[in-house]
Parts: structure tokens; sequence; C-alpha cells
């Protein structure tokens, strides 16, 4: 186990290349976002919207909230380890377009990616999936991404990376799994 | 071979398109999509084993739906994998289709910029380029510079700099990327260096569009002077 410190401003500047959607000062709102709660505003109007809408602004914490953090998180280990991230690709916005596709691709061949990887006999890209969690680390997410995985993971040499980020009560706690056949 | 290395082209690619899109420089995304070295029998391949690929993957799909029914659950997901996978037939083809399926979203991005003004007027020097994005009193610079991301970014010469002009500074680094926070009776200061991005936030007592560039400037320089 690793611990790592972050700086949050720094995620911001991932979440440029490698989300869709970008979180604005996540240094300011992390407390809110680490914590869940929804930061009091005074500019909700008084009244009700009909049916079961809600104004946004009153809106939960967002599952893509923690979503975008984990992704930014990932990147950030990537980056931490040596992995040239200009050879990382993301591959989400695509999903939509070609199911069979992972969160990420990884087209780094270089010496860091041993780091991750059990062997150096492995074939570009390495896909990954990623998923972020507001509770603790549960069975059902981690199924998920090896179903996904399962789509590309087609030899011996093909290998998947399963990143999921949780929150515990003091921090984020990441844990990276090697998918292999 | 041939396509490890478009593939990590491709992708460098993508990320200095994304890169470019947040400084809004849509001139710049046009002439390195423009640019771009390569062949289009190449690229026709690439997008050919895309659509090769989908539609097996649609194929599977239509499998699946006729043995084991309409569902949506993590088991069928599974079973249509394996159906999927059993398909595919060479294992390279997925490769090429991943690559086919960033240069489609590269030709779309491209013809969705075609009409779009710059949104902001992009300021270039010899070792960077920046822009401005005024809400006085605040001001954000956005700026990227030329060099590689490996460059070894000090923030000592930056710091200096700074408490000369009367700032009291603070600065972290960690691995490739920095944060330093600097204020002075007049001024605060942000700046967030993650190369080729660098992002100043300034807060300036007297708002003026002229001091936060000259600021920025000043930080810019300071990083990059070797």
């Amino acid at each position: 186990m690793t611990r790592l410190s972050l700086i949050p401003r720094v995620l911001e500047l991932h979440n440029v290349r490698y989300t869709e959607k970008w979180l604005r000062r996540i240094d300011e709102n992390f407390l809110e976002y680490h914590t869940s709660l929804i930061p009091p505003l005074l500019n909700v109007p008084p009244y009700r919207l009909r049916g079961n809408l809600e104004y946004l602004l009153r809106k939960h914490y967002s599952g893509d909230v923690s979503g975008m953090i984990a992704e930014d998180l990932f990147i950030y280990l990537l980056d931490r380890l040596g992995i040239n991230i200009d050879y990382v690709g993301h591959l989400r916005p695509f999903k939509k377009r070609a199911a069979f596709c992972p969160d990420f691709v990884i087209w780094d061949g270089g010496y860091a990616m041993t780091r991750l990887l059990s062997t150096s006999n492995y074939r570009l890209p390495i896909y990954a999936e990623v998923k972020g969690s507001t509770k603790k680390l549960d069975e059902q997410r981690l199924e998920k991404a090896l179903v996904q995985l399962k789509y590309v993971i087609k030899t011996d040499q093909d290998r998947g990376l399963i990143f999921i980020a949780h929150k515990n009560p003091i921090n984020y706690e990441g844990v990276i799994f090697e998918v292999v056949l | 071979m041939e396509s490890q290395k478009v593939g990590q082209e491709v992708i460098e690619l993508l990320n200095q398109i994304y890169d470019n899109l947040w400084l809004g420089d849509v001139q710049e995304i046009r002439r390195i999509v423009a640019e771009f070295p390569l062949a289009p029998s190449l690229s026709h391949k690439f997008q050919r084993s895309l659509e090769d690929v989908r539609g097996v993957f649609k194929t599977a799909q239509e499998e699946c739906r006729r043995k084991y029914g309409e569902s949506k659950g993590l088991y069928y997901k599974s079973l249509l994998a394996d159906e999927f996978k059993e398909r595919i037939g060479e294992p390279s083809k997925l490769q090429e289709a991943i690559i086919g399926l960033l240069l489609l979203n590269i030709k779309n991005l491209s013809r969705q910029l075609e009409r779009v003004e710059p949104p902001h007027e992009v300021i270039r020097k010899d070792l960077y380029k920046y822009v401005v994005l005024e809400n006085p009193p605040k001001y954000e610079i956005r700026a990227l510079m030329r060099a590689r991301r490996e460059v070894e970014i000090d923030t000592r010469r930056l710091t200096k700099r700074l408490e000369e002009k009367g700032f009291s500074v603070s600065s972290i680094s960690e691995g490739s990327h920095a944060f330093v926070t600097a204020f002075s009776r007049e001024n605060y200061v942000e700046v967030v260096i993650l190369p080729p991005k660098v992002s100043i936030t300034l807060s300036l007592l007297t708002p003026s569009k002229e001091e936060a560039q000259q600021l920025g400037e000043m930080i810019l320089n300071s990083l990059l002077a070797s």
C-alpha cells in the first residue's frame, strides 16, 4: 500500500484531457465533494417546481463527480509512476458508438509500465477500466469492470487494468488490479 | 508494428487537440489535424476495421438475443463478450478498430470546428502561448508551453521573482507538476503547472488586464528561462 498526497488543482488540469465533463475548482469544493454534502445555496427560488422536478442546485452529490475524480486519480497515478500520459487515450466518450471499448487505452510501452504489470511480455495497448465510488468498494463494480474488459482481452499477451477509487471517512483509496485472460 | 506507432501518434494528436481546445486555439487544431502525417489508405484501413468490428458486435448481439432473449444484466453482457470475442478473429483487428474510432472522432471534431471563431485572442510567444480570461477583479491565464511534458519544472526561480515583487510565496512540487500560491498587499496569485499546461489565477486589488498579462508573462518566463 502506498500513500500519495496530491494537489487538487492539478486534478482539474487532468480533467481537461481525460474526462467528459470538467470539474471546476475541485480544491475549493473538495470538502463538499468528499463529504457528499450539498453546500447551502441562497439563490434557490422559494417556490417548488411541479411534479417530481428538483432545481439543479438542489441535486444531490452526483455519481458523475466521483466518476470524474476517479478518472483523474487514475491519470494522476499513471503520471506519478512515470508512464507517459500523452500516450493515454480516453475512450469513454465513444462508448455509445463502440460499446466494446474500455474507459482508457494506454499505448506506452516504456519501462514504467512494468511497475503495474506482472510481465514485460505484453501487447499494446493496455486497456483500463475505472470505477469511482462514494461508498466502500463493492464487488458489483469490480464485476462490471471485468465484464467490460472481457470484450477486449483476447490473448495471453493482452493486459487490462481496473482502477477503483472509493472514499473512506478520511481520504480516497485507490485499488488497482491487473486483468489477464 | 505499424499499428503500434500509429496508435501512439493518434492518441498524442487527440491529447494535443484537447489541450488546444482548453486554450481555445481553433487555428492550431486545424493546423495539427491537417498536417497529421497519415496516409489516406492507412486511415481508410483503420476505419474499415472499425466498421468490421462494429458489425461483429452487432451480429454477436443478435445471436445472444436469439439464444438468451432480451436482457441487460451482467451475466448477459459476459455471454455477449464471449460471443463477440469468438467472432472477432485476428486480435489486431481490435487495435485497428480503436485507432479507427479515434480517427473518426478527430475527423468529426475538426468538422465541428470548421466554422467556429476563436473565442479569445491567443498571444503567441517563443516558448509558450496563452489566453487571458477576464472576470475583473479576477483573471485567468491559460498557457500551453511549447516544451514537452518531460521538461523539469523548477519553481525556485519563480519563487525568487515573486518575492522580489513583494509577494509571500508558498510552493509544492510533486513529480512533474507544481502548485504555487503567492499574495502581496494588493494581489493574490495561484499557479498550477502540469506541463504543457499552466493555469494562472490572479485576483488584483486594482483590476487591470495589462497588469494581469504582465504578471502572467513574468511567471511563465521565470518558469521556462533556462
